[in-house]
């Protein structure tokens, strides 16, 4: 299996330009949730034109709360925001009954044991990435930025979908101006297209001649009794792989970072290899990769006392209720031994994230090679300023390590 | 909808079909605290402790 190199496009400098440069926002976080859990706000709506009162949604069981009920708060809107970019069947932006049905589609795919069958792969790539360090430099004394180094859960994401891994750099590109379209619609539409474009000769190929991957699925899916059509099966493949790419790697970084910035919890998950698991949970709960995510209010509700009438967004926001004090010790604090609690930063209710167990193993797989492979790693010292940041999507700026 | 959080909290009590629906393997497979946890991750609050 040649491994290509998955990051021809500098995904972290335009990250930087538009994501803005927010490092920490859970100390405000901290005054919120004490002082105003459901915070009002004017917002100009992610759809261009349309001013939308908010309430950011600020505590854990409040966040829960609403990312159950999926009936009082609608997905629609996302559909809304999507749907240029990914097309009308984007699982995301639906509610129920539609939801169930098509994410029934592809649940299997995306199952733990499912995807056992695709670890040795994303072995072998993380290994492919590991060998070029190491034929860089050696293992005797070597330094790596495992920021562009391990990227590579588009690699992974793009083989169980069965889009050919020698295109993945294009991919990646596309990927990253689709799931930011609100930050430059015009990229977002034209990357939408080539996506489209290419896929449309990957499920010709499928139809005639299926594999073991998403795409071969669906183009043999039927729903109620017809086959899904071209158009369907694009918006499928335009949301599963920017998110199985983005939040990914964004989350791989954070949990390296985590690590990397703290040594002792570094050397304990080094020793005892049982811990990993929790520590992916850990780093997903600390530094959760997307910030918030929104709904739209259908019917007038109440929350935490406050009154949110219907046709309002309201934003749950993940990363506070991640940092909520009445449910963690010291939330701020990377802890890979606390005590082990659900979180928040796959959501919850029916669109709980489809590739949550797709991330934990990508995560284990990055930082078990990293562990094994990079003898001694640690961060640079002299490296300068290594830090998270990020208003929406968050991730580190880069990862320079030394090892050996 | 067999998200499969329930096996993946409490892995030795919950699993999930081959019809993708979860179902108990042994109500006493984990720990308390690991059943609680498969309770609380449920997407869809499926899991109801006695």
């Amino acid at each position: 299996m040649p491994v290509v190199d998955g990051m021809a496009f500098d995904a972290m400098a335009q990250f930087s330009a538009v994501a803005g440069d927010l490092r920490d926002p859970y100390p405000a976080l901290i005054d919120k949730r004490r002082d105003e859990p459901v915070q009002k706000a004017e917002f100009a709506s992610f759809i261009e034109g349309l001013e939308q009162t908010t309430f950011i949604v600020h505590r854990y069981e409040d966040v829960a709360n609403v990312l159950r009920d999926n009936v009082t708060y609608s997905s629609s809107a996302i559909r809304q925001l999507m749907a240029p970019v990914m097309g009308d069947y984007v699982l995301v932006g639906m509610d129920e009954p539609e939801h169930k049905r098509l994410r029934a589609l592809v649940s299997v795919a995306f199952r733990q044991r499912s995807l056992a069958a695709w670890e040795p792969f994303a072995q072998s790539v993380v290994d492919g990435y590991i060998d070029r360090v190491l034929g860089q430099h050696g293992v005797e004394r070597g330094s790596a930025e495992l920021v562009r180094e391990l990227t590579y859960p588009i690699q992974v994401i793009a083989k169980i979908l069965g889009v050919p891994s020698e295109d993945t750099a294009e991919f990646h590109e596309w990927a990253w101006w689709i799931i930011n379209v609100a930050a430059d619609p015009e990229k977002g539409l034209a990357s939408s297209a080539a996506m489209r474009d290419y896929l449309a000769e990957v499920l010709e190929e499928r139809r005639r001649e299926p594999g073991e991957d998403v795409i071969s699925d669906l183009v043999q899916a039927e729903l109620d009794g017809e086959q899904l059509g071209d158009e369907e099966i694009f918006s499928f493949i335009r949301l599963l792989l920017p998110a199985g790419a983005e939040t990914t790697y964004r989350a791989t970084g954070n949990f390296l970072f985590g690590l990397l910035t703290n040594p002792d919890q570094l050397a304990a998950l080094r020793d005892d290899r049982s811990l990993m698991n929790q520590a992916v949970e850990e780093a997903i709960r600390w530094e959760s990769p997307l910030l918030i995510t929104s709904r739209d209010a259908t019917v007038e509700s109440e929350v935490a006392g406050t009154v949110i009438p219907a046709g309002c967004q309201v934003v749950a926001h993940v990363g506070s209720a991640n940092h909520d004090e009445t449910r963690w010790e010291n939330p701020e604090v990377f802890d890979i031994l606390r005590e082990q609690k659900p979180h928040a930063a796959f959501g919850f209710g029916p669109h709980m994230c489809l590739g949550m167990h797709l991330a934990r193993m990508e995560m284990r797989v990055a930082a078990s090679a990293v562990l094994d492979r990079l003898p001694d790693v640690r961060l640079d010292p002299d490296a300068e300023d290594v830090h998270i940041h990020g208003e929406r999507f968050r991730s580190p700026t880069s990862l320079p390590v030394l090892f050996g | 909808m067999g998200s499969g959080n329930c096996a993946f909290w409490a892995p030795a009590t919950f699993d999930i079909g081959d019809d993708n629906v979860a179902f108990v393997l042994d109500p006493e497979g984990d720990p308390v605290d690991k059943i609680r946890n498969a309770a609380e991750g449920c997407p869809t609050q499926a899991i109801v402790l006695s």
